[in-house]
């Protein structure tokens, strides 16, 4: 599972180099649907997205860096669940890092809404790789949950309806 | 897992917020901040049926909430886009990524295929305009979907405070 969501993780990545990469070769249409796609989750200023080969990419400085941040997160999961499942509940703690990572993108929104300060490509793009990284690290942990708790609720289903004998091997005639 | 909980109110009231508010023009906004509607479709969702459930809610259940959340919303956002994108009154979304790249782009060659490209997209009449949605809904109704999962997850996570209860062990017939 680890494997397969990083990988997902990826393909997304370089799925936001694709539009410009179609529209630097000609291909308008498939660009253009391409940043339509990405349009429902970013508001894609191109003021305020890194470019690709002239081209701003499918979503935002702040999206793409979050984006970035999640897959860093997900890389840093082995090495981090381990340390921090020490002395307290590893989701009670990673929930707590994504709230507080929160924090300082937050005030770069919110600072820049109202003017007293202007955020720059580096503001958001930092204050959203430390959201992405957090994110990865509660989601992915919550994800797996999930898929341990359907996994089990399957085996508790095949044993429940007498397809499993007290060996654990099918039996279909009970 | 999921089918001793009250969760089709919930997950139809998650799916009628993500649905309804990501296909209005305006209101959908909010979606440009990682589907928006959709984590706050998945997590109310959640957070309704915690709080009429009578055991604590696991990320699986939240997880599968917010999957049956995003699906209703997948219907009613189509439902309700369909009409908006037929009579027009939505700013129609291919001229104003055509628009803002044209303007980002210094080369004049460009400029000018891409004014040609506005140009056509600009006389579509409102058959053309839903075909040409298409491809972009069933991308928005599976992104939605995904997403709704997310808010389901956080939703949980967030608002569950009672302590799961380690699940029996797998009944084995003794005799």
């Amino acid at each position: 599972m680890y494997h397969i969501t990083l990988m997902v993780a990826s393909v997304w990545i370089l799925a936001l180099f694709l539009p410009p990469w179609l529209m630097a070769g000609g291909q308008m249409v498939g660009g253009v649907i391409g940043y339509q796609m990405f349009s429902i989750i970013c508001h894609q200023m191109p003021e305020r997205s890194w470019q690709s080969q002239g081209f701003p990419l499918a979503v935002c400085s702040r999206c793409t860096a979050i984006y970035f941040g999640g897959l860093i997160g997900l890389l840093m999961y082995p090495l981090v669940v381990g340390f921090a499942a020490r002395g307290a509940d590893y989701a009670a703690r990673t929930r707590r890092w994504l709230m507080l990572s929160t924090l300082p993108m937050l005030a770069d929104v919110g600072l820049d809404w109202l003017g007293v300060i202007r955020n720059t490509f580096v503001t958001r793009t930092l204050t959203g790789l430390i959201v992405g990284v957090a994110a990865a690290l509660h989601l992915y942990h919550l994800l797996v949950g999930a898929a341990a708790e359907w996994h089990l609720a399957g085996c508790q289903s095949t044993v429940s309806t007498g397809r499993l004998d007290r060996t654990g091997e099918r039996n279909d005639d009970q | 897992m999921i089918n001793d909980l009250d969760w089709k109110q919930p997950a139809l009231i998650g799916g009628l917020i993500v649905g309804i508010a990501s296909a209005i023009p305006g209101v959908s906004a909010l979606n440009c901040c990682f589907c928006g509607w959709a984590l706050i479709g998945g997590a109310i969702a959640a957070k309704i049926v915690i709080g009429s459930s009578s055991r604590p809610l696991r990320a699986g259940d939240g997880a599968m909430l917010g999957l049956y959340a995003g699906l209703i919303g997948g219907v009613v956002f189509v439902v309700v886009a369909v009409p908006i994108i037929l009579s027009g009154f939505a700013t129609d979304l291919s001229i104003r990524i055509m628009e803002n790249l044209a303007g980002s782009v210094s080369n004049p060659e460009l400029q000018e295929a891409m004014a040609q490209v506005i140009a056509q997209v600009s006389t579509q009449g409102p058959f053309e305009r839903l075909i040409s949605s298409i491809p972009v809904m069933i991308v928005q109704v599976i992104l939605q979907a995904a997403f709704t999962v997310v808010g389901g997850l956080l939703g949980v996570s967030l608002f569950e405070r009672r302590r799961s209860v380690p699940p029996p062990p797998p009944y084995y017939d003794q005799a």
